[in-house]
């Protein structure tokens, strides 16, 4: 099965172009000191708001910072909690998602209300109030991203495990006397993977869009460490001085973003059992 | 059709105690109590704050206790005084509501009336130079930060064109203006605000009604339609439409929570003065009083709307109306 | 009685699978006479249904496409009583050639269909009165502007101008009144409803309610029977042949039960893998059947006084469309397979006061 889906990778233009941008800007985050022109903490102040330039391909910020050399550094924290965060959910979502689409009953309308409640938060809302209530860091916002962005996905693993218990497989493997742990994570988790994979992969997309936007209102990453919602803040602070601040940054979460996104649907298509053939 | 909206009233009310619940949870999920944390934070509210929370709170008694007294105060919406400026939070809430509510609503009509034609068109005309442009506009849609858009659009029409106010609802000369004047005023403030706000949605509910029309059109029903001899715009607008929009009455109820959420970033960055920027004050400020009470309303907001957006849905189909 | 209303001539259809062409139906001819029933039966996949759709352009043009062929309906100007010195002003009309319009007035007006599956046929959303009604409205439209100088004539010398004299009740009577035709009981009530609110059955006679309301020449009942159980199968069938008759009209009744055939039709036309590969009328077909396929058909049907347990089945597969033998189609699955079968295709001739395609009779 994941040979089929290997090859329809390799046809599919989505998902390729998603996964050659995705793989580029992990290249970017790992070996950013050996590519950025400048230290991205190092403050310059006698350049200070200069435009793009041969010097400062994207200008520099307001201590005279090189933004280059901050958006390249930006990659890290953007990469990292967006993986953090949706690795956070997918465990939560999965559990909760197969143990209620199980056992069934008491148990799933228990959890599928309270799937309900969650998702009538405003999430952006509910991270905005917890992020309060604790200290913005970049670890607390990678938690609470994770631990707001699980109902989703647990329904979807939910309807999936309804409709896989009843194949005949599982039956067999419950009269062959296989504990429910060794049938829920052998049997019934890796015929959920492909489902979960895509809408993981689009999560991670919209994980980083929560980031930057935390970060941008100040409640998130935390200066000096540059992160693309924050250069973002300078760039609203400068509007009428800086154009460079806003451009740049938000030109780096739209690619990034957009290449999960790209990934997303072309695995989709990849995983459609309806697209058959070859 | 009143059985059924009972049964959604009732369905309802689990989810009412589970929000409670969570807001009441995430009060008390800081490090310590909420009163401690609100004395180291801020030096200005001293010793007598505290003593009003514990008493607001009643955090001296057991947490069941707690939870009732704080749900005997929901019903009658009281959240207790602001610590900033000593007023009521339910009244300042209520005083930015409207704003809110006129922000969202634009954004939704906005949302319903070029997402439906958009998705429409592209769903039969598939493949089509349109439908392959709409695609492309979903996906950056779905990619683009909204609150960078935002900053683009106010540097684009704001500062370069100068055509569009970027900040407020009302200019500084509003009481000089006539009522169309302050119509018109009000309506160029909006512009900016709406439009980012509904844009995130645009592409999804357009993406959205692309897929449902699609799936609609390949029904036999409308095969039958063609079958009667019935004219293409009438297979459409008749058969197909009414059949399209079911699904999409249901998926615009579950986009509120972020329409809603989105009105924490957006109104702050237009300086709006709505319920969203209210709360996000309020959470720079620990204001706590004020960030529950907005938490709690918004909560509310988006289980009205989910409840309107089920009936709207059993309006539509017949299948759920007449069982 | 045995004039052609509709003639199909050289008829060929594809489907589009990714980048595979399926040819549904290929190079098929065949007519319809007046007031006859035809019956087209095949296995599932041997192109019946998509010729039902081709006669009146229905496939969907993402999917398919007709690729070549004529399909000739013959229109007679005013209805079934010409006006004495005009008899017979007749014109062939190729249906493929026809713009929008013109087409929209055929379908449902002129040549109207009936559906397998009328659950997910009739518009969940609209009721059934309404969706009926919509049909004597668009196609009355069309006879108050009539196209030709000669109609309004008739109509306003106050000629009955067959069975047209019904347009001037209102919309509402005249679809209880055909709702009462197709033998709905409660007429008003069904006319308020919405379809999942009706049986399998009843929706089934809605449809057929739809069929007629214009009074087609022609209805094309596609399997019309089966999504429904044994003993509203019958009703159904029953109320076709009953309308048939008392409407003059002719259908065509696709199939894949040779017993329905038998019983319900006067002409049979045996498809296989796209052809047609026998034609003619269903008492000599059934008794004396030509082509092996058909033989076996008809052998496979279950016979009065035998045990179930001799039910023969036609041995091999239904044909893939997508790679088909060359030669005559059925070899693969054909007792009586000669050599020539397996490199030459074999014409639909004249054998026996009937049409048959196998080399056995060449």
């Amino acid at each position: 099965m994941w040979k089929i889906y290997w090859r329809r990778l390799k046809r599919n233009k989505l998902a390729l172009s998603g996964l050659s941008i995705i793989l580029f800007l992990t290249i970017l985050a790992i070996f950013a000191p050996l590519l950025t022109p400048y230290n991205p903490l190092e403050q310059n102040l006698l350049a200070r708001l200069s435009s793009p330039s041969k010097e400062h391909w994207f200008g520099t910020d307001d201590l005279g910072r090189d933004v280059f050399s901050r958006i390249i550094y930006g990659t890290r924290i953007s990469l990292t909690v967006g993986f953090v965060a949706i690795g956070i959910a997918i465990i939560i979502g999965t559990i909760i998602g197969l143990i209620s689409g199980y056992f069934a009953k008491k148990i799933d309308l228990i959890l599928m209300r309270f799937v309900d409640i969650m998702l009538c938060f405003p999430a952006f809302f509910l991270i905005l109030m917890v992020i309060a209530f604790l200290e913005p860091n970049i670890y607390n916002v990678m938690i609470v991203i994770g631990l707001t962005s699980w109902p989703g996905l647990a329904r979807l693993v939910r309807g999936e495990c309804l409709s896989i218990k009843e194949r005949e497989f599982i039956s067999a493997a419950k009269i062959l006397g296989l504990s429910t742990i060794r049938i829920l994570f052998v049997h019934i988790l890796p015929n959920v993977l492909a489902p979960v994979l895509v809408s993981a992969t689009l999560g991670v997309g919209s994980a980083i869009l929560i980031e930057s936007g935390l970060s941008f209102l100040g409640l998130g990453v935390q200066p000096p460490t540059p992160s693309w919602g924050n250069i973002l803040t300078s760039g609203k602070d400068y509007i009428y001085l800086a154009w460079w601040l806003s451009v740049f940054p938000g030109l780096a979460i739209l690619i990034t973003v957009l290449a999960y996104n790209l990934l997303g649907e072309g695995l989709r298509d990849i995983f459609d059992p309806r697209t058959f053939e070859g | 059709m009143i059985g059924y909206i009972l049964r959604r009233l009732l369905l309802m009310i689990p989810l009412v105690i589970g929000i409670t619940v969570i807001t009441f949870l995430v009060m008390h999920l800081a490090p310590g109590k909420p009163t401690d944390l609100v004395t180291e934070m801020q030096v200005k509210v001293g010793a007598e704050a505290r003593e009003r929370l514990k008493t607001l709170y009643g955090l001296d008694k057991p947490w069941y206790v707690q939870y009732f007294n704080w749900l005997k105060r929901l019903t009658r919406l009281d959240f207790g005084k602001s610590f900033k400026d000593d007023r009521l939070v339910s009244k300042k809430i209520f005083e930015r509501l409207p704003a809110t509510l006129l922000l969202n609503i634009s954004s939704l009509l906005l949302i319903f009336s070029f997402a439906l034609p958009i998705g429409i068109y592209s769903a039969i005309r598939q493949n089509s130079l349109f439908d392959k442009g709409m695609t492309v506009f979903v996906f950056l849609g779905f990619s683009v930060p909204t609150f960078w858009l935002a900053l683009l659009l106010m540097i684009l029409f704001g500062i370069k064109l100068g055509l569009l106010p970027i900040s407020g609802l009302r200019s500084l000369n509003w009481d000089d203006l006539s009522f169309l004047g302050r119509t018109w005023d009000i309506v160029k403030h909006l512009i900016l605000p709406v439009f980012i706000s509904g844009f995130t949605g645009l592409a999804g509910l357009s993406r959205y009604s692309r897929a449902s029309m699609l799936e609609v059109i390949h029904q036999d029903y409308i095969r039958t339609a063609r079958a009667k001899g019935l004219p293409e715009k009438q297979v459409i607008f008749k058969h197909a439409l009414r059949n399209a929009l079911i699904p999409v009455v249901t998926i615009l109820g579950l986009s509120l929570p972020d329409l809603i959420g989105g009105s924490f970033i957006f109104e702050t960055i237009f300086s709006y003065p709505g319920m969203g920027r209210l709360g996000y004050e309020a959470i720079m400020a620990r204001d706590y009083p004020v960030v529950m009470g907005v938490g709690t309303i918004a909560a509310f907001l988006t289980l009205l709307g989910n409840f309107l957006a089920d009936i709207t849905y059993a309006y539509v189909d017949p299948r759920i109306r007449y069982r | 009685m045995d004039e052609k209303i509709l003639e199909i001539r050289n008829l060929s259809v594809e489907y589009y699978r990714r980048k595979r062409v399926i040819p549904a139906v290929r190079n098929v001819s065949l007519e319809i006479n007046e007031n006859e029933t035809l019956g087209i039966v095949g296995e599932s996949g041997c192109g019946k249904s998509t010729l039902a759709l081709a006669i009146l352009r229905l496939i969907n043009l993402n999917e398919g496409k007709i690729t070549s062929g004529e399909i000739l309906f013959r229109e007679t100007d005013n209805g079934k009583r010409p006006s004495a010195g005009e008899a017979g002003i007749t014109e062939n009309k190729d249906i493929l050639k026809l713009s929008e319009e013109e087409l929209e007035k055929i379908r449902g007006g002129k040549i109207a269909m009936v559906f397998q599956d009328p659950f997910t046929s009739l518009n969940p959303v609209i009721r059934i009165g309404e969706q009926i009604a919509e049909v004597i409205r668009i196609h009355q439209l069309s006879i108050i502007h009539p196209p030709s100088p000669l109609l309004r004539f008739a109509k306003q010398s106050g000629r009955d101008c067959g069975g047209r004299a019904n347009y001037q009740l209102p919309i509402k009577e005249k679809v209880i009144q055909i709702l009462k035709q197709v033998m709905i009981a409660e007429p008003e009530r069904v006319y308020n409803s919405y379809p999942h609110q009706l049986s399998g059955g009843m929706q089934q006679r809605v449809m057929i309610g739809m069929a007629i309301s214009t009074r087609p020449k022609i209805i094309i009942a596609d399997e019309p029977t089966t999504a429904l159980d044994v003993t509203t199968q019958k009703e159904i069938l029953e109320l076709l042949k009953f309308l048939r008759k008392e409407l003059s009209m002719s259908i065509v009744l696709i199939t894949h039960n040779f017993g329905i055939i038998c019983e319900y039709t006067d002409r049979v036309i045996v498809m296989y893998a796209g052809e047609i590969i026998e034609e003619g009328e269903v008492k000599k077909i059934f008794s004396l059947p030509l082509h092996p396929y058909t033989q076996a058909l008809i052998r496979s049907l279950p016979k009065k006084g035998e045990k179930p347990s001799r039910l023969s089945a036609i041995p091999g597969q239904v044909p893939d469309m997508l790679s088909l033998p060359p030669g005559c189609k059925f070899n693969p699955r054909c007792e009586k397979r000669m050599n020539i079968c397996l490199s030459n295709e074999p014409k639909l001739l004249l054998v026996n006061q009937r049409k048959v395609s196998c080399f056995l009779y060449n």
